[in-house]
């Protein structure tokens, strides 16, 4: 019997595993996939010519085993291990609704890979619901987590700015941010002066520009700047689960991880309403067994936890664990996502940059803020930078013999890049149900996954790429190559909103403290709990509500609440 | 944990080394491949077109060519390791057309023409090629057609034309000789002054 258990060891269930131990509660943690170990299976220090293929996964295998995954940028022969084999996890969508659902299984789950941009919410997010109507209120104001923020910026590192931006709350305990390179400052010169409502900062991200004390006591360092993190960073100087937070669970000698356990659903006592612990169906073996705790943690990712829920459906809960308001699964949320527009930049001509800086900028949201947007709610915000081009020909242009090496040796072109992250509406026919027949490997229903952008997403995807387009040229850039349209649902990679919360038990499905409104030991702390999903990079949220939670939760348990 | 993977990575480069130390002696240019590649697809009168086709796109001035730092044989070894059927079909198919271009101009195979005659085939072959295509039947998503750019006339080649340069630029020797490549760079340097003959940095990841 254990205190708690932790279901994922991801970027949220790493937090909720660091966070109960060090309260001293002796903590499972539950991970479907494999253990990754970073002397073996970090790639960082392979050079370039090392890998075979030139970095690229064999055709046929994409196909049969990554036709989802190799959509992510950051998949390659460099980084296939961290990725999930689309023919062993399947999922169904309706031929007319595309959902590209990126996932890694094993130990820290998509902390290893992720691209480390780490913004808050505002209050300007936390009312919106309640402001237009869509959605549930958020039973949470930005006061309420503010401090978890402060906390976990701290712990994980962030380099950034402090902007004074009242729709991007600065951090108390920022590292230095990295520096913009002298084509970006002419950039941000540009746009600022003709629009005083628009800003250009650096990106706010995980990686340590300079290790602090407490970064080093985990065996971390600061970065060199090699833009390589999705391998895996063997100096420790962006944050994962893997390489911090489980490390600083496992000092206080709580922590029990179990890896290849793949958790098949909640078991609630129908007496007292409280789960008693989790099945588990063995990854290798296929056998099931069961562990039991007082208190459980549901962090396997949003679409997985609300499956999980949906998966512990009994006779007393028909529709599912937690799930009175029947909104468990639904509500998919994801960030719009390649609304990108590049242009060839006159920036200064003798200025270069050396070193390959993490992060690039970040343009915060200024539409149904400072400005009015055109016939929708809510808004976006930019990420891109403006770098030399890569001088090394291109096969699609023509030229060969000497002439196309003369060309690989000039420092290229300036070009700037911008690309907007649009905030997407919850809407509840956006969701994940169960498939009734087909099952998987190891016999669990195949989840089914619904989810379209809406009227309101399609106006505001018009206007990111117009103003996208607008402040290039403002800036003097001749804008080459605009997209379209938004990639599909799933491909922002910031899936949320399955398992919501509110503040009435008839409508969501946590409370203000990520405690299930049905189960009082039980607590959801990952992108599921999002009651809307603003316009910036998730992660830091679900760690600092993680953190907020978990907090909580010791605190009813040692008044004997739960 | 570091040491480790630097000694590793110590014994892994001086395998490198010696790989493209052999293949960077005068090149038996068009033989066939000898050594670590152990699997091959090509046929030698094959393999002697793409050793012509990569030396003509990029040849050796003071520094090693596509044939110097070893880009046929890695080609031919990605052609059983890597490419699919329908990639090996085209690229098969391109160096067909290419020798058949040389036998149909000067009645002799690509790979026995010099280096001067093979470009003044392969500059209008290669611009023809960028000539502008009908629309892939696959479906692209969105960001795979933004990537991809206007469909051109000949895919085929800029597929194989797109092996012989990525395959080139990395390299060891064109990132060291061509670009400046530091794996671990250490500082941001935010601003740095372009002195005259200056090289790129090379980058060794998507960014
Ligand atoms: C390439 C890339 C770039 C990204 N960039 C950013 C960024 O810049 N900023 C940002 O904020 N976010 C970014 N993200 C998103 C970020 O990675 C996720 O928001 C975050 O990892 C979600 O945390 P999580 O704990 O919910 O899930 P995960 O980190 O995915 O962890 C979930 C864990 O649960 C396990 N699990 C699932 N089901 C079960 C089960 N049934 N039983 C047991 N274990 C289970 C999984 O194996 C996994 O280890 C990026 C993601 C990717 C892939
Ligand atoms: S850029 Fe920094 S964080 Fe990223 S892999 Fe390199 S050293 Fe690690």
């Amino acid at each position: 019997m254990f205190d708690a258990i932790v279901i994922g060891s991801g970027m949220s269930g790493g937090i909720a595993a660091k966070e109960l131990c060090e309260a001293g509660l002796k903590v499972l943690v539950l991970e479907r996939g494999n253990d990754v170990d970073p002397g073996k299976d970090y790639t960082d220090m392979v050079m370039p010519w090392e890998f075979p293929n030139a970095m690229r996964v064999p055709e046929d295998e994409v196909a049969r085993d990554y036709p989802v995954q190799s959509q992510c940028y950051a998949f390659s022969e460099a980084t296939k291990h961290f990725w999930v084999k689309d023919s062993d996890h399947p999922y169904t969508t309706p031929a007319d609704k595309d959902f590209t659902w990126i996932r890694g299984y094993h130990t820290g789950g998509r902390s290893i890979m992720w691209g480390r941009q780490s913004y808050r919410l505002s209050d300007l997010d936390f009312e919106a619901n309640a402001k237009d109507g869509f959605g549930v209120d958020w039973p949470i104001r930005y006061a309420d987590i503010a401090p978890w923020y402060d906390k976990m910026e701290k712990f994980v590192g962030v380099a950034g700015d402090r902007d004074g931006l009242p729709q991007l709350p600065d951090g108390e305990n920022y590292l230095p941010g990295f520096e913009l390179n002298d084509a970006e400052k002419q950039f941000k010169a540009a746009v600022e002066s003709k629009w005083s409502s628009r800003k250009v900062i650096i990106g706010r991200t995980a990686n340590l520009s300079v290790a602090k004390p407490w970064h080093e006591e985990l065996g971390r360092s600061s970065c060199n700047n090699r833009s390589i993190c999705e391998r895996g960073c063997s100096f420790g100087a962006m944050h994962s689960s893997l390489t911090n937070s489980l490390p600083a669970a496992r000092r206080t000698n709580n922590l029990t991880l179990v890896t290849d356990a793949i958790v098949h659903s909640i078991i609630q006592d129908p007496k007292t309403g409280k789960a008693t612990g989790v099945r588990v169906i063995d990854r290798k073996t296929k056998v099931g067994r069961t562990y039991e705790a007082r208190l459980v943690f549901l962090n396997a990712s949003a679409i997985n936890s609300a499956y999980i829920l949906l998966n512990s459906a009994s006779e007393h809960n028909p529709n599912g664990l937690a799930n009175g308001s029947d909104q468990v699964g639904r509500n998919i949320m994801d960030h719009m996502y390649a609304l990108s527009t590049a242009g060839m930049f006159p920036g200064p001509k003798d200025s270069y940059y050396k070193g390959r800086r993490p992060t690039g900028i970040y343009i915060p949201r200024f539409r149904n803020y400072a400005e009015d947007g055109d016939g929708y709610v809510r808004g976006y915000g930019y990420q891109g930078g403006v770098s030399r081009l890569g001088s090394r020909p291109r096969a699609g242009m023509p030229g060969i013999g000497a002439e196309l090496k003369e060309q690989g040796r000039h420092i290229g072109p300036w070009m700037a890049y911008i690309s907007g992250f649009g905030e997407m509406l919850p809407n509840p026919e956006n969701r994940v149900t169960l498939e009734k027949t087909a099952k998987d490997q190891w016999g669990m229903p195949i989840p089914h996954i619904e989810c379209k952008q809406g009227p309101n997403e399609a106006k505001m995807a018009k206007q990111i790429l117009a103003d996208g387009r607008a402040m290039l040229e403002a800036a003097g850039a001749f804008v080459v190559n605009q997209a379209k349209e938004a990639g599909p649902p799933g491909l922002g990679i910031h899936e949320m909103g399955t398992v919501r919360m509110g503040r009435d038990p008839k409508t969501s499905v946590l409370n203000g403290w990520n405690q299930a409104h049905e189960v009082p030991n039980l607590f959801c702390t990952d992108g599921g709990a999002m009651a809307s999903s603003g316009c910036v990079n998730p992660s830091l949220t679900y760690m600092a509500l993680t953190a907020r939670a978990a907090d909580h939760a010791v605190k009813l348990m040692k008044e004997g609440a739960i | 944990m570091i040491d480790e993977i630097a000694m590793n990575r110590r014994a892994l480069m001086g395998r490198i080394g010696l790989l493209i130390g052999a293949a960077a002696l005068p090149p038996e240019a068009f033989a066939l491949p000898k050594g670590k590649a152990a699997k091959k697809f090509l046929a030698a009168p094959q393999f002697a077109t793409l050793s012509a086709v990569a030396d003509t796109v990029i040849p050796a001035d003071e520094t090693p060519g596509a044939v110097g730092v070893g880009v046929p044989r890695l080609i031919d070894g990605m052609l059983v390791t890597w490419a699919s059927a329908d990639t090996r079909g085209q690229i098969v198919g391109v160096l067909a057309a290419i020798d058949k271009l040389a036998r149909d101009a000067d009645r002799k195979s690509f790979a026995a023409l010099s280096p001067e005659r093979r470009k003044a085939l392969l500059v209008p072959y290669d611009k023809d090629a960028m000539k502008p295509g009908p629309k892939p039947t696959e479906k692209l998503t969105a960001l795979q057609a933004m990537m991809a750019g206007p469909p051109v006339m000949n895919p085929s080649w800029v597929k194989l034309k797109d092996l012989i340069i990525t395959l080139y630029y990395t390299s060891e020797v064109a990132m060291t000789k061509e670009e400046i490549y530091e794996h671990v760079p250490g500082k941001w340097v935010p601003s740095l002054k372009i002195t005259p003959g200056m090289r790129p940095f090379a980058s060794g990841g998507p960014f």
